[in-house]
Order: structure tokens, then sequence, then C-alpha cells
């Protein structure tokens, strides 16, 4: 979860840092779109794993309410 | 005549005064036996695990020391707090509470100022990536500021959050040991398992789901702010609406089933004790009478401690959650003044960043507020559970 976070903040620091630096052109709005894939490609990552199998969330409320007793 | 005038006026007075003093006799040993019998059940408690936890708590609201102390003055009858003490009390956390934020809002107005200045002179020369990086730069000091804050915020939250379960903990077993004694067997076994429910089911939800999505959307709502070219406000609203709909199922599968039939079982458990009464008294020659006062006199001293010991509780939870709802709330006014403050100046990306942040902040309100409110509905549902007797 902390990855996931710590991956999207990454990746729009990458974008803001670009925006910052690049300079004005036709080549400026490619990189642009490259970047904006790859921070849908990380936002969307946990819906991935999770289809491929990796349990996105292990918590059961039955579990819980048997170790209470 | 003499005589006779005193001879009426002695019948008189006997015939108005006999019947009262009799009754006041009476009274008076019908609370003699009363306070016996709650005293008696009272000197088996220990509270000392409780006591341990509310130290802090219990200052907020009252002056009283202890929590045996209160559920004592609650049975007598006598005023806990004065009105006027929780008010002031509450004032003076306001107060400090603000105090406490009056440095941060003006040191993000100073930022912003600063900012707009440096912006203005670029402006005149012309240059656009370097009124970004000032941009940037200003919104990343204001920032840390604004994080080491709401960190804060995050852990005031979710330690109030724990200790009202730890209270639970503690407050439910108590009371369900008293509605068994008391015989209402059927309300114990349904109220158990909500006892569970609520106490680690409830807290584990809103832990493990609902302070991941405020701690997601807040960093949603800062980086939304940060780059000018990916937006996220979709993504917040989607954050938001999920925070929604699980407290309101949690909160619905609470209050709608398991009080309707706490309420259900809180009558039956009342009839069949009535049951026992007319049974004891009937079928039981010649002590059938006195049994049956007896069990009442049991029966009412449990009542009243069962009742005084839940308002404890409830005035304890009050104390608790009163600090960290302030807090919040000041933060998030003082988020907001900084916004209104900020906007006239021209700042717009700083103001919207400042105003988002606080709309954020209610999260953890909404989750404190809904936490005591089923704590409250509960405490009150198990102190309805044979009030009639």
């Amino acid at each position: 979860m902390s990855g996931w976070i710590l991956s999207i903040v990454g990746i729009i620091f990458a974008n803001v840092i670009c925006e910052i630096i690049m300079p004005e052109g036709k080549t400026s709005s490619f990189i642009r779109s490259i970047l904006v894939i790859i921070f849908m490609y990380v936002i969307l990552t946990p819906i991935i794993n999770w289809i491929n199998g990796d349990n996105l969330i292990t918590f059961s409320v039955s579990d819980l309410v048997r170790s209470e007793f | 005549m003499n005589k006779r005038i005193i001879l009426v006026f002695l019948v008189l007075s006997c015939l108005f005064l006999t019947p009262s003093s009799c009754l006041l006799a009476e009274d008076n040993v019908e609370n003699n036996q009363l306070e016996n019998e709650v005293n008696k059940q009272l000197e088996n408690f220990d509270f000392s695990n409780l006591e341990s936890i509310v130290d802090n708590d219990l200052a907020n609201i009252t002056d009283e020391e202890s929590f045996k102390e209160i559920v004592m003055r609650l049975i007598n009858g006598e005023q806990i707090t004065d009105a006027t003490t929780i008010l002031d009390k509450i004032v003076d956390l306001l107060f400090g509470q603000i105090k406490q934020i009056i440095p941060i809002v003006m040191i993000i107005i100073a930022i912003a100022i600063l900012g707009n200045i440096v912006n203005s002179f670029q402006a005149s020369s012309g240059g656009k990536s370097v009124s970004d990086l000032t941009h940037f730069v200003c919104i990343a000091v204001v920032l840390v500021l604004i994080i080491a804050v709401v960190k804060n915020v995050y852990v005031n939250a979710s330690n109030c959050i724990n200790d009202i379960s730890n209270q639970m903990a503690i407050i439910f077993p108590v009371l369900l040991t008293m509605l068994t004694a008391m015989g209402s067997v059927v309300s114990v076994g349904i109220y158990q398992p909500v006892v569970a429910f609520l106490s680690s089911g409830v807290v584990a939800i809103f832990k493990n789901i609902i302070y991941p999505i405020f701690l997601l959307s807040l960093v949603f709502v800062i980086l939304n702010n940060l780059s000018s070219q990916i937006k996220l406000n979709k993504f917040i609203l989607f954050m938001g609406s999920c925070f929604k709909w699980i407290i309101g199922f949690v909160f619905t599968l609470f209050a709608g089933v398991l009080a309707i039939q706490g309420i259900s079982a809180g009558r039956y458990d009342t009839i069949s004790l009535k049951a026992t009464r007319f049974a004891m008294k009937s079928y039981i020659p010649i002590l059938g009478g006195y049994l049956s006062d007896g069990l009442d006199y049991v029966m009412l001293s449990g009542l009243l401690i069962k009742n005084a010991i839940g308002v404890a509780g409830l005035l304890i939870m009050l104390g608790t959650i009163l600090v960290p709802v302030i807090n919040i709330l000041i933060l998030k006014l003082a988020l907001q003044f900084a916004a209104g403050i900020i906007e006239p100046m021209g700042n717009v990306k700083m103001a919207s960043l400042c105003e988002d942040l606080s709309k954020i902040l209610v999260y953890p309100i909404v989750v404190i507020l809904a936490m005591a409110f089923m704590y409250f509905l509960f405490v009150g549902l198990l102190m309805c559970t044979i009030s009639g007797v």
C-alpha cells in the first residue's frame, strides 16, 4: 500500500520537474503523454496485481469476532 | 367543652400525622435497604483497569478524581459537574488550540505573500519556468508545515479510536455481567456478538480501510495541487465516495439491524422477569411475598449501578473525543481562513491547496463521531434493557 502511494508521489514529482525544466516545443507534448501513460500504469498496479491473484486486502470480520471469544 | 376540643384536636392530629410518619419511616427503611444493597454490589467491582486509562480524559470534563466516585455520585442523584464548568473547559480548550494554530497560519500567509512578490518581479522580466519554480518551492515549504500538523491530527485521531475501543472493552463486559445477573439472558445472548462486532470489527474496519482512504485522499489532494498537468480531482471524488459508502454501510448494519433486535430482546426479558416475580409471589407459600420483595431490591440496585456505570462511561467517552475533534475542527477552520486570506492576493493555486486540505480533514472527524455515536447508541440500549422492573 505504502509502496503504491510512494510510486504515485514519485511519478507526479517527476512530472512536475519535467514541466519546469522542459523547453517549450513539439517534443514536450510527447514526453508529457509518455509520463501520463506511466502514471496511469502506476495507479492501476493494485488492480492488475489483484486480477493476477495477489490479495489486495487480507481482512476478515469473522476472524476478528472469533478471536474475541 | 375544653376537654372535648382537645380530644377532637388529638384525634385529628392522630389522623393526619400517623399515616405520613409511618410512610416516612417505611420509606427510610426502603431507602436504607436499597443503599446497602447498592454499596454491597458496588464494592465487588474493580475499576482499576478503566481508571488507569481514563485519567486524562476525565480531567477534560469534570473535576472528579475517579470513575467509581462518579458512579457513586450518579447513584445518589448528586450533580457530577456544572454545565458552566464543562463549557469553561471547552472554551479553554478552543482558545488553547487556536493559539497553537495561529503561528502556522501566519507562516503560510507570509510564504504566499513572498511568493507573490517574487512572481511579480518575474512577470516584468518575463520568465515562465522561473515563476513555475517559485510556485513549486512556495507550495513545498507550505506543505512541510501542513504535513507536520496533519500527521499530528492523524495520530491523535487514531489514538482516540483506540481509546474508545479500550473503554468499550472494559465497560461492556461490566454492563453485560450486570444484565446477566439481573436475569436478562436473552438480551445478553444477542448483545455479546454486537459487542465483539463493535469493539473489534468496527475498529478494525475504521483503522484498516477508512484511515488509509483518508491518507490516500490527503496525498492525492496535495499532488493534485502540485502538478498543473496531471489532475486527480475525479480520483479524490472516488475516494470520498468510497469513504461515505463504507461508513454508511457499517453504520446501517449496526444501528439498523442490531438495535432493533436488541429492543425486542429487552422486551422479552422484561416479560420473563415479571413472570418470575409473579411465580415467586404466588407459588411459594408464606415466604413468597418477602422473597419477591427481596428480589425487587436486588434488581433495583443492579439497575441503578448498571445505569450509573453506563452514564459514567458516556461521560468519559465525551472527554475522550472532545480534544481530537476540537483539534481537527480548529485546524480545518484555520486552513479555510488561510485560503480566504491568500485568494484575494492572486495566489489561487495555494488557496485551492488549503481549501482542498480543509475539505479532507472532515474525514477523521466523521470517523470519531461515528464511533462515538455507535458507542452512545449501544450503551443507551443496554441502559434501556430491563428499565421497567
